[in-house]
């Protein structure tokens, strides 16, 4: 049957190592690793080897089922529910050679009750036997996807619970609000104090408050971290957009010719700018045309610059194109200079040529001072880099503003229940018995 | 009725459609609820005397409770007429906190209550009412109940078994270190039948619940005490009552003292609670006199009630000091209280614990999942007070005949319809380890489960039975057609923001018409405007003008819970089936995999409140059970089309 199923899967990169880690979880860890110590399945009057203590590595010899050995590896065993998936785990750390991991994948794949985990499912059983939350799940996928420094410290602080503390943090305090409301409703044998629809509302509003400004400061942030910033490289046609997306990614990605207008699609390479990820965008040049196609690509153009976080109108010597400027009127634009072998933009701050490779890294610190200046404060911000976690705050910061001009106890509490429900979304469920459960702490209800 | 006293021969070979053990408020609301369906009833008690006695506190309603009260006599119960003629202190509690939290409460004069129970239940021809003690319930071949035997000795036939036992089930009662096998004071316990449910295997728990001195009014100091008045307006309960006729009386309002809890601290190992003696659980939200000490060194003195039990009976509940400490103790205690300090004890404290059964053991309609035919209600499943108990005794009644009579229809009521829906759903799903109890705040829907409306919410339901009777349906039918009347001309009413400030509403001019109902929910508006500039929306009766006042108030949020119940109600209503092997779900963790097996929900959305429930596994097993075909979108209230396992 599948719950009891034991479930194993190579956890380390594939490919030769040194070594290899093969993590097995499940009701039948400790049987899987004692017949693997064992060799012959229960051998008469043999006697089981003892198992490994529980979190401490001991070396051991692996055998199939005919005693031979598999491989000198290391064994280490978690007891359920004090392990990752909150079941019994088992790993071993053997050599990494591709022979040896099919080899005791297959010898697990032998034993009774023991099947190949699925993707994500060690995750999974984490999450169903309440080891993590829903943003530590996310967090846990990020961290695995990381590329960046900045999204390797982001996602190991939400896989650390840092936002869902924070959610935490705030649900405790508007249920504390909404159990003091509820009191009054429930246990109604005294009389409201005079200054509570002030008091109560004020606190409200200044809940919605905090939590929209921690709000404001993370999710752009936390989302430019997990998606990466945007740059928008724009300018006429042949201004050296292509040559400089090349420069700056150190690779041959985009096609580069000396006919005008090649590139029609916005075309992006993410690179890594201390620690932050950063997506160039190369756009078609920006001018009239009437030849189709390339129009449509100077739609893209423009649409790409001006959902951008920031544009680098590149001018060469024909000097700046007011129609891009009307293009790039809301936009936050750095003019840079290129072909400066050919000519001498001086008016120019920033100034580049591919070709002599000069100026590049003035771009790069330009870009880097414009996109993480005073935000790159990591450990300051919630990571909340999902649209999702924005939405749900926004949904919570809403109700609670509600309160504002509310004159009446059920009101209050609903838009308090709605505000912790949002909440409860972002990490798990929100229950009646919380509020309960405060109501009969703090007060003395009698009649 | 027909009445079997004691000592009174019962034919051999009796048989009934639906018997019910026990005559407090859950038996009589279930006894009455399946003669109203037709079904031939016999109520099974020890003592005819006692029926519809108010063995606690000598109140009905309050917050939570007042709703449940309204929503029983909704479905023409009992209790709301009952109190309704028995009532000495009516007040509407939270009057001037908004209609969704208004709760009607009013204590009782115990003996009247007792005699308009009594009265009510005679009226009902196809009552039985058989004064035994049930020892054994009787289980055919095929594991289905067919009746009781009882401690005389004779068996008694029957489709259906209500049982409604309270606090009796192996009931023990405690004074200190005194401690008597009894189910409330000075009667016996029923010992036979818990080891009967318990060889059925079913899981007993214990839980305890308290009960103050009653003293002797004529000893107490009452002038100088503060008193607690009855309303000036008396609001009935029943729909179906005019005007309250019996005489108010006030409360008399004291306090403990801090030399009160110096003796209770001094004692406290004495006290039953706190010696160890007893294991049960007992009530957060009512707590003896003992925990509030404890819990709340810091507050220097608790607030008593002292209430009469009744117009010509001397007797004083004094509510607020349920206690299980010694007799001695129990009278220092009072010397230390102002106005009690020459008050004589007619009976001391006590606590009782007793059996309750995992109310996850049943169906929402009460029957239970391992006997077909067996029907539990009121506190064997877990909860406390009248009202709860009512309640369930009137599902289960129902619900019992129904099946007897071979329906295929169940008395099933929602938690977006009624309080009574929220506790049961929250009982059934998620068993309860302290004695539940009705509060607003467990209703998420609380804006439309407001006690003035529980007859539009809940007679309908009641009345696509047959359990209304001709009398309030046509009281119902009445009113609804007021109703509709009401509504229409408010909503036919709609004018421009020019028009309107030319009545004298001066409004945005925005240049969207408005109707009268949208206008009336501005705060600067009051309806006795509306009604002198417009004569089309004067002349409503009183109870329609109210609803009127309260759909404009709450219109938004209204709207808001509107649509939060129909998207609840797609995903919410996918029935899971009853024979659902959890075992085959692969992504279920071990914990949530067992809660599932012992509650057995039987909707995801059932599923969704059992505590510890993860969204990923709630995902899984929809996908599960979408695969496997038995998606049956059907409506829990809509009863008819849903399948039924246990009716054969």
């Amino acid at each position: 049957m599948s719950r009891a199923d034991t479930i194993f899967a190579l956890s380390s990169g594939g490919g030769r190592a040194g070594l290899a880690v093969i993590r097995l979880s499940g009701p039948g860890a400790d049987a899987a690793l004692e017949q693997l110590l064992a060799g012959a399945p229960g051998a008469p009057g043999a006697t089981s080897p003892a198992l490994p203590k529980p979190r401490v590595l001991q070396r051991v010899d692996l055998l199939d089922n005919s005693g031979l050995l598999l491989d000198e590896a290391m064994a280490v065993r978690f007891v359920a529910p004090h392990s990752f998936t909150g079941e019994a785990v088992v790993e071993l750390h053997t050599h990494g050679s591709p022979a040896v991991i099919r080899a005791v994948l297959a010898a697990l794949s032998a034993l009774p009750g023991m099947r190949p985990a699925e993707a994500g499912e060690f995750t999974q059983r984490a999450f169903l036997n309440g080891k993590m939350d829903l943003a530590a799940v996310e967090g846990l996928g990020d961290l695995i996807d990381a590329q960046t420094d900045a999204q390797r410290r982001l996602s190991l602080r939400q896989l650390g619970g840092a936002l869902s503390d924070q959610v935490q943090a705030w649900r405790a305090a508007i249920i504390a609000l909404r159990a003091e409301t509820e009191a009054w409703i429930d246990f109604p044998d005294e009389d409201l104090p005079d200054d509570f629809f002030p008091t109560v509302r004020g606190r409200a509003v200044a809940l919605a408050q905090a939590m929209a400004s921690a709000t404001a400061q993370s999710h752009r942030l936390a989302a430019h971290v997990r998606d990466g910033f945007t740059v928008a490289l724009v300018g006429l046609p042949n201004v050296g957009k292509s040559s400089l997306l090349n420069a700056l990614a150190a690779r041959d990605v985009a096609i580069v010719t000396d006919v005008a207008g090649t590139t029609r699609d916005a075309l992006s390479v993410p690179i890594e700018l201390n620690g932050f990820l950063v997506n160039v965008v190369d756009t078609a040049g920006l001018r009239a045309t009437t030849d189709e196609v390339e129009a449509i690509g100077v739609d893209r153009a423009v649409q790409a610059a001006q959902s951008a976080d920031l544009v680098l109108w590149l001018i060469d010597e024909r000097g700046e194109d007011p129609e891009i400027g009307q293009y790039l009127s809301a936009c936050e634009v750095i003019k840079v200079a290129t072909k400066q072998d050919l000519w001498a933009g001086s008016g120019y701050e920033v100034r580049v040529s591919v070709q002599a490779g000069s100026g590049l890294d003035h771009v790069l610190s330009t870009v880097q001072a414009h996109l993480l200046d005073e935000r790159s404060s990591l450990d300051d911000i919630l990571p909340m880099g999902r649209q999702r976690h924005a939405h749900h705050v926004q949904q919570a910061v809403d109700a609670l503003s509600r309160c504002g001009d509310i004159e009446e106890l059920a009101l209050l509490a609903e838009c308090m229940r709605d505000a912790t429900g949002a909440l409860g979304r972002i990490t798990g469920t929100v229950d009646v018995e919380d509020v309960l459960d405060h109501i009969f702490s703090r007060f003395c209800i009698g009649k | 009725m027909k009445l079997y006293r004691r000592n009174d021969a019962v034919p051999d070979g009796l048989r009934f459609d639906v018997l019910v053990v026990g005559g407090g408020h859950a038996g009589t609301e279930a006894a009455a609820a399946a003669a109203r369906l037709g079904a031939e009833v016999a109520l099974v008690t020890h003592q005819w005397a006692t029926v519809g006695e108010m063995s606690c506190n000598p109140a009905i309603g309050g917050l939570g409770k007042g709703h449940l009260v309204r929503e029983i006599d909704a479905l023409d119960g009992l209790m709301g007429r009952a109190i309704d003629r028995a009532g000495i202190q009516f007040r509407m509690l939270n009057a001037s906190k908004g209609p969704a939290v208004r709760g009607p409460r009013s204590q009782a004069d115990r003996r009247l209550y007792r005699e308009a129970i009594q009265a009510l239940l005679q009226e009902e021809l196809t009552l039985t009412v058989v004064e035994a003690g049930a020892d054994d319930i009787l289980l055919g071949e095929n594991g289905a109940v067919t009746g009781l035997r009882t401690d005389r000795g004779d068996t008694i036939q029957a489709g259906a078994v209500v049982i409604t036992t309270g606090t009796f089930l192996r009931g023990k009662t405690f004074i200190g270190d005194e401690v008597a096998h009894e189910g409330r004071a000075g009667e016996a316990p029923a010992v036979a039948l818990a080891d009967t449910i318990e060889r059925l295997g079913f899981r007993l728990e214990r839980l305890k619940t308290g009960t103050p001195a009653r003293l002797d009014g004529r000893t107490i100091a009452w002038g100088g005490l503060a008193t607690q008045p009855p309303d000036p307006v008396l609001v009935p309960f029943s729909t179906l009552t005019d005007r309250i006729s019996v005489p108010q009386i006030d409360c008399g309002v004291t306090f403990t003292t801090e030399a009160t809890h110096r003796i209770i601290r001094d004692n406290l190992e004495r006290s039953a609670v706190y010696s160890g003696a007893i294991d049960g659980v007992g009530p957060r939200y009512c707590p003896s006199i003992e925990d509030k000490v404890v819990r709340f060194a810091d507050k220097p003195r608790h607030q008593i009630f002292l209430e009469p039990e009744g117009l010509d009976d001397h007797t004083v509940y004094p509510n607020g000091i349920s206690t299980s400490l010694p007799r001695d103790v129990q009278a220092a205690m009072l010397k230390t209280i102002p106005g009690l300090e020459r008050a004589t004890i007619l009976r001391p404290g006590y606590a009782v614990e007793y059996d309750y059964v995992d109310a996850r053991e049943l169906e929402d309609t009460l029957q239970t999942k391992r006997v077909p035919g067996l029907f539990l209600a009121g506190q064997i499943n877990g909860t406390t007070g009248y009202e709860e108990a009512a309640a369930q005794g009137l599902m289960a009644g129902a619900n019992a005949a129904l099946i007897t009579a071979g329906s295929e229809q169940r008395l099933r009521v929602g938690r977006h319809e009624g309080y009574i829906g929220v506790m049961i759903d929250d009982l059934v799903t998620r068993g309860t380890t302290e004695p539940y109890r009705m509060f607003t705040s467990r209703a998420e829907f609380r804006l439309r489960l407001r006690a003035d409306n529980a007859d539009q919410r809940l007679t309908p339901l009641g009345l696509a039975l047959g359990l209304i009777r001709s009398d309030r349906r046509a009281a119902f039918h009445v009113k609804q057609a007021l109703m509709d009347a009401a509504f229409d001309s408010f909503k036919n009413l709609s004018l421009s923001p020019n028009e309107w400030e030319r009545a004298g509403f001066p409004i945005k001019l925005d240049g969207r018409k408005r109707t009268a109902l949208d206008v009336l929910s501005m705060k600067s508006v009051t309806l006795e405007q509306l009604q002198a500039a417009f004569p089309s929306l004067a002349g409503l009766r009183q109870d329609v003008a109210e609803q009127i006042e309260i759909a404009s108030v709450y219109a938004g949020y209204l709207d808001r819970q509107a649509q939060e119940v129909a998207a609840l109600q797609t995903e919410q209503d996918v029935r899971l089936p009853a024979d659902l092997d959890y075992s085959a779900i692969g992504s279920l963790s071990n914990e949530i995999r067992e809660k599932l097996e012992r509650a057995r929900p039987e909707t995801l959305g059932r599923a969704s409140r059992i505590q510890g429930m993860t969204p990923a596994a709630l995902g899984a097993l929809l996908q599960y059970v979408k695969r496997r075909g038995e998606d049956r979108r059907t409506r829990p209230a809509e009863p008819a089309q849903a399948a039924d396992k246990s009716a054969a």
